[in-house]
């Protein structure tokens, strides 16, 4: 914070407005949300400068990830198979509305010519879409920061021709602070070599090349579409769950064969394009019939696993990369979870994914495969309120969302040493 | 609240001189969370009147009320609405520059949403007027930005 002005008070009682120092006004202004700030670019040229310096930019997407959102995924049209992607602010949807979400034109996915959203950094959606070619596809991106109105052309194509977009692919997008790139990552699973062969496109390369390839076996390999999440994008570094050693194929009831010890997060430096592999945490300890799964809270990378059937346990890793870092976040008991409307569903059973823990840490938003609400978990009161939206919303391809200035990532080709 | 080691208790009162000469209690608690007027309490000590000569009867009573509540860990969403439902645009930015100045970090950042909420809805002359900013765009340059954002423009209320 600045220190306090010499020449700055003016008398309560005095008609001319107080005038605010430069470098508050930088502060109010990050607090702005993006169309406003778009708005007052006219202001004067000096805001219009200021508003687009990278170093503000920078400041309002920092403070911008203190109130994110969650991109939801859902189709309003039955007939031509849509998609619509809405983000929709996390502080809104504690508040549970009971909200048909608008049929709004500009959150359609066909009219962009993609189907999917593979993941969301800074603020750009990166999005997916194919078309099919006699027994062929050809797959492409498209990059969309919807509070901007900035969407890029059609890129980074791809021909898919036996192995499939549905069974073999697994995108992933994420950002390079060191060399200010974003990147999207593909692993394309081999079966006949058994090995995950590994892609990458730089954003403003022509082609996407070749980096090692992935040293276990991702999870979860069966069938799911590309914009379930699969991922988790954590400071410039993109973690996969997967278990090491010799490929198989985990069959639907095959998760007895699995030894916990088996399981491994290998986390792949977005800078280096290397691999590094971290243990889960050693309180994991039992196999059951549940996957377990990891994601982002708070900043930090987490664990989620069934424990004994009774509850649902989420261990999170205060320091990324120390393996004795990881400590049990919440254990919370399925009796908890339950619904009284849904008691034919079976909770202990069923894969659950956190999506966001609220700042105060009270409010957990939680999903599960078998139901179409998303769960806000009260950790206070340890009392579970499904959400009200009423529309079908796909919660597994949720992506946490923030809204930014960022306006253009095809960085203009660099050659790496 | 963890008791400090030396002689202040939770009970002890700091006494505050506005800019315009009167005097205000607030608890030595509260008084650390403005780090400004706790800066001052070292140099002076804390049983003389700390002089505030940037901030006026005005303002103080209400930052003084925010950080009472501060302290007892009951500031909540519903208490910050309240707190500003009554202050208008100007009032609030001067509160804003008294939390700065009293470097009082909590109710800086509410205050810097608070204000960036409230322009949300209005027009860039508005912004303008509200910042004592003065327009150098010609109305052409003016008028080709406003065009080639007009998606940004949608939706505005009229000056209140």
């Amino acid at each position: 914070m600045s220190s306090p002005p010499a020449k700055l008070r003016v008398q309560p009682d005095d008609e001319s407005p107080a005038i605010l120092p430069d470098e508050l006004i930088t502060e109010v202004l990050s607090h702005a949300d993006v169309k406003s700030l778009m708005q007052m670019r006219c202001v004067s040229k000096t805001w219009d400068a200021m508003i687009s310096d990278p170093k503000f930019v920078k400041l309002h997407l920092k403070r911008a990830s203190r109130n994110p959102s969650l991109t939801l995924f859902l189709s309003k049209s039955r007939i031509d198979g849509d998609n619509n992607v809405v983000p929709f602010p996390v502080s809104c949807l504690i508040e549970n509305p009971m909200i048909t979400l608008p049929n709004d034109p500009y959150f359609r996915l066909r009219a962009k010519e993609c189907r999917y959203v593979i993941g969301s950094c800074n603020g750009w959606l990166c999005l997916l879409g194919y078309s099919s070619i006699g027994a062929y596809r050809q797959i492409w991106l498209r990059f969309w920061n919807p509070a901007m109105h900035k969407m890029t052309e059609k890129l980074g194509y791809i021909w898919d021709n036996i192995l499939g977009l549905y069974t073999h692919f697994k995108f992933a997008f994420g950002y390079d602070e060191l060399s200010e790139t974003y990147k999207v990552v593909l692993l394309i699973l081999d079966e006949a070599r058994n090995r995950t062969n590994v892609q990458i496109l730089s954003l403003g390369d022509d082609m996407w090349r070749s980096i090692q390839s992935f040293p276990a076996v991702p999870l979860p390999f069966r069938y799911s579409n590309p914009g379930v999440n699969d991922v988790v994008y954590l400071n410039g570094s993109l973690n996969w769950l997967a278990l090491r050693d010799s490929f198989r194929s985990i069959g639907v009831y095959g998760w007895k064969n699995v030894n916990v010890k088996e399981f491994v997060i290998i986390s792949l430096d977005l800078g280096t394009e290397t691999y590094r592999q971290l243990m889960p945490p050693c309180g994991f300890d039992e196999m059951s019939p549940v996957e377990p799964s990891i994601c982002v809270l708070k900043d930090c990378l987490c664990f989620s696993n069934d424990y004994k059937r009774t509850d649902f346990v989420i261990w999170k890793m205060e320091v990324f990369g120390v393996e004795e870092s990881w400590t049990q976040l919440f254990r919370i008991s399925y009796q908890n979870l339950q619904s009284m409307h849904l008691d034919f569903v079976d909770l202990q059973y069923s894969q659950w994914l956190p999506l966001h823990l609220s700042d105060h840490g009270d409010t957990l938003i939680l999903a599960n495969k078998q139901e179409r609400q998303a769960i806000l978990y009260n950790l206070r009161d340890n009392r579970a309120v499904r959400t009200r939206i009423t529309d079908d919303i796909q919660w597994f391809s949720a992506k946490v969302h923030v809204e930014s200035l960022v306006s253009d990532i095809l960085k203009p080709q660099v050659h790496q040493p | 609240m963890a008791q400090e080691a030396s002689s202040s208790t939770s009970s002890k009162t700091i006494s505050l001189k506005t800019g315009d000469g009167e005097i205000f209690e607030i608890e030595a608690s509260a008084a650390k969370q403005m780090k400004t007027v706790q800066r001052l309490i070292d140099d002076l000590g804390d049983d003389i009147t700390i002089p505030l000569h940037n901030v006026f009867s005005k303002e103080l009573p209400k930052i003084i009320e925010y950080y009472k509540k501060d302290i007892t860990g009951e500031i909540t969403k519903d208490f910050e609405a309240e707190f500003v439902k009554d202050l208008n645009d100007d009032e609030v930015k001067v509160l804003f520059l008294a939390a700065n100045y009293l470097d009082a970090n909590k109710l800086f950042e509410f205050l810097s949403q608070n204000i960036a909420d409230r322009l949300e809805s209005k027009s860039v002359e508005y912004v303008r007027k509200y910042f004592g900013v003065e327009n150098d765009f010609t109305p052409e340059e003016e008028s080709k930005l406003r065009e080639e954002r007009a998606w940004s423009f949608r939706g505005i209320k009229e000056d209140e």
